[in-house]
C-alpha cells in the first residue's frame, strides 16, 4: 500500500488541499492507520510549538515592553547611549512599579556628616525602576529632588536650605563610537573626494603630453599624370596648364585626406605634362592623430619657393625617351619622364648631381646649378654600350 | 499580507501605508504606531527565532531600532510586517553565524517563556518531548523556523508566506512539510534530539 508523502499530510494540516486531493487524502487516513498515526503525530508537534512558542506575555508585560522600546528608539534618535537591556530584562517579570518616579526618593534622603560624598555614590543604591521609568521627563531625579525635599544631597551641609535648585538638563550621554569599518569607508571616501578635488583645481583644462620623436619619415612620392585623353584625371580644369605642386602634409599612414594642391609660378606651364613634387624630407610631423589636410599657409609658401627642374629626355634620333628616371642623387628626389620625354622635378636651388636612367641607355649623369627662378634640361641619351 | 490569522490587531491596509509614508517622514508617534500594531505577531516571531523571553525582547527591540534607521527603504506599497520579518530573519543568521559551532545540549532547554517545566508525575513525559521538540526546532534553518511560525502561529497561506520571505510558493510548501518532517524524526524518543 502506497503511504501519503509528509507533503500531502502538511498540506492536509494545514488545510491547503481541495478538491480530489482532499477527497484522496480523507479517504486513505480513513483506511490507513499508519498514515493516520503520523498525521496525528504531525499534528501533535504543531500543537506543541505553539503552546510553546506562540506565547505572549500579558497586555501589561507588552505595554511596558512598549514603553521600554520607545525609550529607547527616543534615545537613539537623541544620539543618547539607549537604556541597557540587561536592567530591563532583570526587571521585566516584576510587575509594574507603582510611580517609579517617586521611587527615587530615598535617594533624596540626607547623607551622613560627611555628606559631601559624590551624587554618584547617594544613586547606587537607587533601585532598578529607574530604568523602566517612563522616557518622557528622563529624569536626573537626585539632582531634582521633589520640590518638598527638604535637603537635597548636593545641599546636605548647607545650614538653611536653599532655594530649590533648576532641574537641571539630563546630562548628555556620549554617542556610542562609530565601529571600526565605517570609520575606515568614511576615511576613504574622504580621501577620493580630496584627491579629485584636488585634481580638478591643479589640472589645466589641456593636458599637454610629450611625444618621443618621430625618426623622418619618407613621404612616397605623388604623381599626377595629364593624358589628352582623360583631362579629367584632375579634379582641378583650370589649373590644367599650370604645374602643380604636391604637397604632402601628413605622414603616409595617415594619407586619407585630399592633398592641397597649390600652384607654383612656373616658369614654362604649358609644359606641365607630369609633375612630381616631393615634401621635404624633414618635413614636420604633425600630432600622431589624423593629419590635417590642410596645409599652413607658410608651409605653401616654402614649397612654391621651390624651383622646378623641368626638362625633356630624347635618344640620339631626338625621339623621347618615356620612362626615363631622373633623379636628384643628393636629395633622393626623382621623376620619371612621360611619353614624350618630358619631366618637371621641384628642388631646392644649389648644385645638384643629376642623373638619367632609362632602360637600353647609357646612364647620364651631370652637374647642374638649380637658380631659384627654375631652369631647363635636356638631355640626350646615348644607347648603352 | 492576508488578515486572517485573526491574533493580534491588524492595520487597515490604507491605514497601514499611511502609517508608512508618516514614519518615513520622520513622525516618531506613527512609527510606534505601527510597532504597537504589530507587536504581537512579531513578538511571537522573535520568540521563535530565540525561544527565551528575553533573546526575543532584544531582537524585537533590535529590530524595531534597525527598522527605524532604514524605514526609507520600504518600497511604496509594500506591507510593514513582512518587512519586519525579514530584518529579524537578517539579526537571527546574522545570531546563529556567531553562535555555529558552540554545543547545544538537550537538557538546557528551557521554556521560552521563563517558566519551568512542569515535572510532575505526568509532566515528565511532556516535558522530555517538548524539549525535544524544542531542541529540533532550534536546529531547523531560520527560514524554515519562520514559515512555521508564519504558518502556525499566524496561520498565513502558503502565498503570503512566500512573498514575505522572499521564496517560490513551492519551494515554501516542500520546505514547511520538510521541515515538518525532520522535527517529527528528530523529536521521537530515539531520534536525533534524544
Amino acid at each position: 500500500m502506497r503511504h501519503l508523502t509528509v507533503q500531502q499530510l502538511s498540506a492536509s494540516l494545514d488545510g491547503a488541499l481541495s478538491g480530489v486531493s482532499l477527497e484522496l487524502v480523507t479517504h486513505h487516513l480513513a483506511t490507513c492507520r499508519e498514515c493516520r498515526d503520523r498525521h496525528s503525530a504531525l499534528a501533535k508537534q504543531d500543537e506543541t510549538l505553539r503552546r510553546l512558542l506562540a506565547w505572549v506575555p500579558s497586555d501589561h508585560e507588552l505595554e511596558d515592553m512598549h514603553i521600554r522600546l520607545e525609550a529607547i528608539l527616543d534615545a537613539d534618535a537623541r544620539g543618547n547611549v539607549p537604556p541597557a537591556h540587561a536592567q530591563v530584562h532583570a526587571a521585566a517579570p516584576a510587575p509594574k512599579p507603582a510611580a517609579p518616579v517617586t521611587a527615587v526618593a530615598p535617594v533624596s534622603v540626607p547623607a551622613p556628616p560627611p555628606a559631601a560624598a559624590p551624587v554618584t555614590k547617594a544613586v547606587a543604591p537607587a533601585p532598578k525602576p529607574v530604568a523602566v521609568a517612563p522616557p518622557a521627563p528622563a529624569p536626573a531625579p537626585v539632582i531634582a529632588p521633589p520640590a518638598p525635599a527638604p535637603a537635597p544631597v548636593i545641599a546636605a551641609p548647607a545650614p538653611a536650605p536653599p532655594p530649590a535648585p533648576k532641574p537641571a538638563p539630563a546630562p548628555r550621554a556620549p554617542r556610542r563610537p562609530l565601529p571600526a569599518w565605517l570609520k575606515r569607508s568614511a576615511a576613504i571616501a574622504a580621501c577620493v573626494c580630496a584627491l579629485a578635488i584636488a585634481a580638478m583645481i591643479a589640472l589645466p583644462p589641456v593636458i599637454r603630453i610629450p611625444v618621443p620623436d618621430v625618426p623622418p619619415l619618407r613621404v612616397p612620392r605623388v604623381e599626377f599624370e595629364h593624358t589628352a585623353a582623360s583631362p579629367q584625371h584632375m579634379t582641378a580644369p583650370a589649373t590644367h596648364a599650370t604645374p602643380i605642386p604636391v604637397v604632402v602634409v601628413a605622414p603616409p599612414e595617415t594619407l586619407r585626406a585630399p592633398f592641397v594642391l597649390a600652384p607654383a609660378a612656373a616658369p614654362k606651364p604649358q609644359r606641365a605634362a607630369r609633375v612630381a613634387a616631393h615634401t621635404p624630407a624633414q618635413a614636420p610631423t604633425p600630432a600622431p592623430t589624423p593629419a590635417p589636410a590642410r596645409k599652413p599657409a607658410s608651409e605653401s609658401d616654402e614649397s612654391a619657393a621651390w624651383p622646378l627642374l623641368c626638362g625633356e629626355v630624347l635618344d640620339d634620333a631626338g625621339q623621347p625617351v618615356a620612362g626615363a628616371r631622373i633623379s636628384l642623387a643628393d636629395l633622393d628626389l626623382s621623376a620619371r619622364s612621360d611619353r614624350k620625354g618630358h619631366f618637371c622635378i621641384a628642388a631646392p636651388p644649389g648644385d645638384r648631381t643629376l642623373s638619367v636612367l632609362a632602360q637600353g641607355f647609357a646612364t647620364f649623369r651631370t652637374v647642374i646649378s638649380l637658380a631659384s627662378t627654375g631652369s631647363e634640361l635636356h638631355v640626350s641619351l646615348k644607347p648603352a654600350p | 499580507m492576508d488578515v486572517r490569522s485573526g491574533q493580534g490587531s491588524w492595520l487597515e491596509p490604507h491605514r497601514e501605508a499611511g502609517l508608512v509614508l508618516a514614519a518615513q517622514r520622520g513622525e516618531t508617534p506613527a512609527y510606534f504606531e505601527l510597532l504597537r500594531a504589530y507587536q504581537q505577531p512579531f513578538w511571537r516571531v522573535c520568540l521563535t527565532l530565540t525561544r527565551d523571553r528575553h533573546d526575543a525582547e532584544q531582537m524585537l527591540h533590535d529590530a524595531a531600532r534597525r527598522a527605524q534607521r532604514s524605514l526609507r527603504q520600504i518600497p511604496a506599497g509594500q506591507p510593514f510586517f513582512p518587512w519586519l520579518v525579514r530584518l529579524a530573519r537578517a539579526l537571527a543568521i546574522a545570531q546563529a553565524r556567531r553562535r555555529e559551532g558552540e554545543p547545544a545540549f538537550l537538557a538546557s532547554v528551557k521554556r521560552p517563556n521563563g517558566e519551568s517545566w512542569d515535572t510532575g508525575a505526568a509532566g515528565a513525559y511532556h516535558m522530555a518531548y517538548e524539549q525535544r521538540v524544542l531542541f529540533a526546532f532550534g536546529d531547523l534553518s531560520v527560514d524554515e523556523q519562520l514559515m512555521l511560525a508564519l504558518r502556525l502561529f499566524e496561520r498565513l497561506p502558503y502565498g503570503d508566506i512566500a512573498s514575505a520571505l522572499e521564496l517560490p510558493m513551492s519551494a515554501t510548501m516542500h520546505r514547511i512539510a520538510a521541515a515538518r518532517e525532520r522535527l517529527e524524526q528528530a523529536a521521537r524518543p530515539g531520534g536525533k534530539a534524544a
